[in-house]
């Protein structure tokens, strides 16, 4: 068990290496192609992100919501499961607590827990949807994970104009009261406590796929399903529930991070972050322990960028070319593991 | 005759600090057959490996006709004829059998494939070896005899002069393995040089010139086969004494603990079983014998709930339609299944996690697994069945010997009261075998019912009380007096030359 931890933990720490060369050499192309000056540019993006607190608290306050999804991911990749409502159910979560809380009233701590939970047992159920599909009738997670990211969307849409909405406030739900939301750890830099939800998330995660005997039947499923149905683990209901655990967790995500960092739900597209969660988890390698480093390597890069981009020289897009070919590095290797698992069904 | 190749201090150590061959040296003349032997472990597969370019060495050179050369891939090792048939296949299934023999060595006409010249020369390497395919066929439709035939078509389109082949006869019937053997003698008359790895002590006097004993990675020599005996290869390999043969009490058959009735299995043409009936008890071991592809897989998908069927199929009492694979084994099967490296094992996982795979959820506190116990039972079990390696290694880093130690160990510690065996010792060396034997016959003095598939003669005749043989998916004869039949009558039983009566057979 040590010794694997350790072991993905270096692996995480050569990729990050090589994630950093290639963010250096695209800085420095981009950097020639728009005559800015190359010092200013690199103390920017490697310096920028350790300036002040701010800049460190925006650090974390990127991280709250890649852990979520990187460990909702991750968990579902595990059990082979390549599921994409990770991004609707965050969504959907976020909503159901800018929805709920105001319903609950002020009440310290209890209105916002009972908001995330209620939003990730909501998004559960939803996400039992594409992963009984999966599991009864053999319908391809990824396709219909994909679908039920919209019609998540245009429910999440059609509400907010009209039912859930604020009406002084167009397209938006009710304003949190601060009672509503979670604590900050730090009010001058505001930064809120789900952060910490997170980093228990990761750990409970990490703590339920490689002690418990859920998590044991997961991993065997995910690696080998001829295998585990062979040893009497049934394969189908981790399938399922792998899925549903996933969705719960973005939902949770989505809900702690609206009520941390918000004063109101107003969303009006899809954030990305699950799509993110799939970076996270091929960075992590599937693995919930080190889905925080993960994190935190991607937030930085994030808020570097942002400084990079304060000193005018270099457009924000340019940390997007960055991400996109991390994602090809990593990804590659993501998908090249899936083929491999299916290909050894045949032999 | 002058040496072809020699290999000099040959050490290698695997990335994880394993060592699998230490200062070893093997030579090989021009023109011969020439066995390894060795226990499980012993670096054979490596010291092939490293000829053959696969793996490159830590220390130690080698030499072709007199001159060092560096198989620095198994690129280079090809262009200098040396050419290698893995111990687990490596085919594409999805296509035909000539582009496979071809695969990255493609003939071209301009830019297009030639595929009428590699068509034909497919087939005309058939016909002077003797080796009955199709080059049309896909490879994913041919038994493993004959993938076995694709793989060394491969090994002689690119021009190898000295073939290796890592344990091919485990996969193979005694009549295939005949067969096999009749195609390596003309090669060899053909002037190529051939190296087999194989754990069976008759095949090695019965086919080669001479034999390379390895132990713990280091090679003992080589000896002209037909100065030893097999007793004296096996004391060579260990270093010690083993039995080959293992006592056997009488039996005294308890109650029923599988029964099939009726049971037909549909197939593309023929039924793969027609109207099976038998009864397996407690205290027996029952063999199935057939040649593969006549029903005997079926049964076991039966018994162990894999496929439907119908008829009824009663396993320790219970039907075995509608019930999960847990339940079944949770009545107290044990199940090694013929598949060691897609359904035995997880190769991604650890040992420690192979072995626990099937009650793990047994040991629990509030969800959460005994880790401690576990791994202690983890250890025992590697130590009780003489695994060599610990209980944190990657599965996939075991030689194929001890993999399949590892499935038996997890299958036979489980107090079975009902153990299904599919060529339990394939792979595994003399002594392995020798103790796997007598757990076996431990479990039935102990009551336990055994039902043995197995391709092995002398397996079969060492362990059945009861012998059931399967012609084309039907019951061709059973056997009560297994001491008293030979293996020539078995093989006419097998090949359908012969047929019991059923009242035969009662009485
Ligand atoms: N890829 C690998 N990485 C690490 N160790 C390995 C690897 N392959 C083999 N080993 C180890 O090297 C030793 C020799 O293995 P090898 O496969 O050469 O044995 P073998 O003689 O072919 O045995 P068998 O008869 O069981 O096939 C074993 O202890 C094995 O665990
Ligand atoms: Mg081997």
């Amino acid at each position: 068990m040590k010794s694997s931890i350790l072991k993905s933990l270096c692996t995480l720490l050569i990729r990050l290496t090589l994630a950093l060369a290639v963010a250096a050499i695209v800085l420095a192309g981009a950097c020639i192609l728009m005559e800015g000056s190359l010092e200013d540019i690199m103390t920017a993006f490697f310096l920028g992100p350790l300036e002040d607190e701010y800049a460190i608290a925006e650090i974390l306050r990127e991280m709250v919501p890649l852990i979520f999804t990187g460990v909702a991911v991750s968990l579902m990749v595990r059990c082979g499961q390549f599921n994409m409502f990770v991004e609707g159910a965050f969504f959907g979560g976020a909503f159901l607590a800018g929805v709920l809380a105001p319903m609950l009233g002020e009440h310290f701590l209890v209105t916002p827990i009972i908001s995330i939970l209620s939003a990730a047992v909501a998004m559960g159920a939803v996400g039992y949807i594409p992963a009984k599909m999966k599991s009864s009738l053999g319908v391809n997670e990824f396709v219909s994970s994909l679908m039920l990211n919209y019609i998540v969307y245009w429910v999440v849409m059609y509400l907010i104009h009209g039912v859930a909405a604020d009406p002084d406030y167009p397209n938006a739900t009710l304003y949190l009261e601060d009672l509503m939301r979670l604590p900050l750890l730090q009010e001058d830099i505001e930064l809120s406590s789900n952060l910490i939800i997170a980093l228990l998330a990761a750990l409970g995660c990490g703590v339920f796929l490689f002690k418990t005997k859920w998590g044991y039947a997961l991993r065997m499923t995910g690696d080998n399903p001829t295998f585990a149905v062979y040893s009497g683990i049934k394969a189908k209901k981790y399938v399922a529930s792998s899925q549903v655990i996933g969705s719960a967790l973005a939902g949770m995500g989505g809900a702690s991070f609206l009520l941390g960092n918000y004063y109101r739900f107003q969303w009006a597209s899809l954030p990305n972050y699950g799509f993110d969660g799939f970076v996270i988890a091929s960075i992590a390698g599937n693995n919930p322990y080190a889905v925080p480093p993960a994190a935190l390597f991607l937030g930085y890069l994030r808020v570097g960028a942002l400084q990079v981009s304060r000193l005018g020289d270099i457009p924000n897009e340019v940390i997007y070319v960055i991400q996109a070919i991390i994602i090809i590095l990593f990804g590659a290797q993501f998908i090249l593991s899936r083929r491999r698992k299916e290909g050894g069904k045949h032999a | 005759m002058g040496e072809l190749l020699c290999m000099k201090g040959i050490t290698k150590r695997y990335g994880n600090g394993v060592l699998a061959n230490e200062h070893a040296s093997f030579s090989l003349r021009e023109g011969e057959i020439h066995a390894i032997a060795g226990e499980n472990g012993a670096g054979k597969s490596t010291l092939m490996k490293i000829l053959c370019g696969a793996q490159q060495p830590t220390e130690g050179t080698i030499e072709l006709r007199g001159k060092p050369v560096r198989m620095t891939s198994p690129k280079v090792a090809t262009s200098l004829g040396i050419g290698m048939v893995y111990q687990h296949f490596m085919l594409v299934d999805e296509l035909p059998v000539y582009l496979n023999v071809f695969l990255g060595v493609e003939k071209r006409r301009g830019l297009v494939l030639d595929k009428q010249a590699m068509i034909a020369q497919t087939r005309a390497l058939c016909e002077k070896y003797d080796m009955p395919v199709d080059p049309l066929a896909l490879c994913g439709d041919l038994p493993v005899g004959l993938r076995q035939k694709v793989e060394i078509l491969k090994v002689l389109v690119r021009d190898a002069k000295i073939i290796i082949l890592d344990e091919p006869t485990a996969v193979l019937t005694p009549q295939e393995t005949e067969q096999l053997f009749k195609q390596l003698r003309i090669l060899r008359d053909a002037r190529h040089t051939i190296v087999i790895i194989t754990h069976k002590l008759r095949e090695m006097k019965e086919l080669c010139d001479r034999i390379t004993i390895m132990r713990h990675g280091k090679t003992m020599g080589a000896v002209n086969a037909c100065d030893v005996s097999e007793q004296e290869i096996s004391e060579l390999m260990v270093g010690g004494s083993v039995r080959l043969k293992v006592a056997k009490a009488d039996v005294t058959p308890g109650e029923i603990v599988a029964e099939m009735k009726a049971v037909t299995v549909p197939g593309s043409g023929r039924p793969r079983l027609d109207g099976i009936s038998f009864i397996a008890r407690a205290g027996e071991i029952l063999c199935l014998a057939g040649v593969e592809g006549n029903g005997q897989q079926q049964v076991i998908e039966c018994l162990t709930g894999q496929i439907d069927y119908r008829g009824s199929v009663k396993v320790l009492g219970k039907e075995v339609r509608g019930q999960s694979v847990r339940k079944i084994r949770d009545l107290g099967m044990a199940h090694i299944p013929e598949d060691r490296m897609t359904m035995g094992t997880n190769q991604r996982a650890s040992l420690h996690e192979n072995l626990i795979s099937v009650d793990f959820d047994r040991n629990t506190v509030a969800g959460f697994l005994k880790s401690r116990a576990l791994k202690a039972r983890s250890e025992k079990q590697l130590k009780a069945f003489l695994v060599k390696g610990e209980i944190q290694t990657p599965i996939s880093m075991l030689s194929g010997g001890n993999m399949q130690k590892v499935v038996v160990a997890r299958e036979l510690s489980q107090h079975p009261r009902l153990v299904i065996a599919n060529q339990p010792t394939r792979g595994v060396d003399v002594g392995a075998i020798a103790f796997i034997h007598e757990k076996l016959i431990a479990l039935r003095d102990a009551g336990c019912g055994i039902v043995l598939v197995s391709a092995d003669m002398n397996e079969v005749f060492s362990l059945a009380d009861r012998i059931i043989v399967f012609h084309e998916g039907r019951i061709a004869a059973e056997i009560n007096d297994v001491a008293n039949t030979t293996e020539q009558q078995l093989g006419r039983y097998m090949l359908g030359i012969d047929q019991m009566k059923r009242e035969e057979a009662a009485q």
